[in-house]
């Protein structure tokens, strides 16, 4: 598990064993950092399990349960936030940029 | 001038910053190129005004100020152009999924997108890029008490976007699942 995408906020209960048979349809841009999580983010999404059904991934709070709903969806939500976001973060910083630094650094350079 | 040089470790934290902008773009605004041009845009901007940074800030807040800045004036200006943007996004979300290894992030992302920008961005700079409220409260400029009902509200919307509705809606099967996806869109 990558350290930096808050590992520990990651809830033990998503099904990992799951995952072997399932990479096929992950279409997602994988790093090798990150596809542990996406494989999280994958087998919460086979929802329907043993016939039970899930809710992004854990089983689906009942309705009425109010507080518990709430929580498990803040709780994945968050987690699929930050999913997104590292997934961009820990790219690599693509060549455009570094050139643009340099080409503006060049400029400044020449005024000197 | 104070800008004629600006100081090498300043560029250097620029750069180290450019994945997190790249994140938060792509956060905003759910599509990677656009993202990037606006990553550009931003660092242009500030790399032009530079002397306007004071040392010893908040450069990430900075820089992401610049960037919600030039996402917003953006989207005003295509609001402008394209009125029926919105609609559009909302049709997208009753697709049905093809890939079932797409669901759950492709859900998640839809339902990002379909979040008033504004309530979008304030989840997006207190749930995922780890400010305060207060720091999100300055960088979008706004008051704190704004920043925390827009992410309850975007909270709450995405919640009511992504639970499905009853158990009964359910089968045993997978093709239900796809079904029971597609209750996003229907909410």
């Amino acid at each position: 598990m990558p350290s930096s995408v808050e590992p520990s906020r990651e809830p033990a209960e998503v099904g990992v064993e799951e995952c072997n048979d399932s990479q096929e349809g992950l279409h997602l841009r994988l790093q090798p950092s990150t596809s542990q999580h996406l494989r999280l983010a994958y087998s919460a999404s086979s929802s329907v399990k043993n016939g039970t059904p899930t809710w992004l991934g854990n089983p689906m709070p009942s309705r009425g349960a109010g507080g518990l709903l709430d929580r498990t969806a803040q709780a994945r939500i968050g987690q699929m936030l930050r999913h997104i976001f590292s997934d961009v973060a820990e790219e690599p910083v693509p060549d455009r940029f570094v050139k643009l630094l340099e080409a503006l650094q060049a400029q400044e350079n020449a005024r000197e | 001038m104070s800008n004629a040089t600006t100081s090498p470790s300043l560029k250097q934290s620029m750069l180290s910053l450019i994945p997190n902008l790249r994140a938060f773009a792509v956060s905003l605004c759910g599509d990677i190129e656009r993202a990037d041009d606006l990553v550009q845009e931003t660092l242009l901007k500030a790399w032009n005004h530079l002397d306007s940074f004071q040392e010893g800030t908040n450069l990430r807040a900075w820089l992401f100020t610049i960037l919600r800045n030039t996402y917003f004036s953006e989207c005003r200006r295509r609001r402008r152009e394209v009125e029926d943007r919105d609609g559009s996004k909302a049709a997208d979300l009753s697709v049905h999924p093809e890939q079932p290894g797409h669901l759950d992030m492709q859900d998640f992302r839809k339902a990002l997108e379909v979040l008033p920008p504004d309530q979008r961005e304030a989840l997006v700079l207190v749930g995922a890029a780890g400010f305060s409220y207060e720091e999100a409260a300055e960088i979008s400029g706004c008051a704190v008490g704004t920043i925390k009902s827009r992410v309850n509200r975007a909270r709450s919307k995405l919640t009511e976007l992504l639970s499905v509705g009853s158990a009964s809606e359910y089968g045993p099967d997978p093709t239900t699942e796809a079904i029971v996806t597609r209750t996003v869109g229907s909410r």
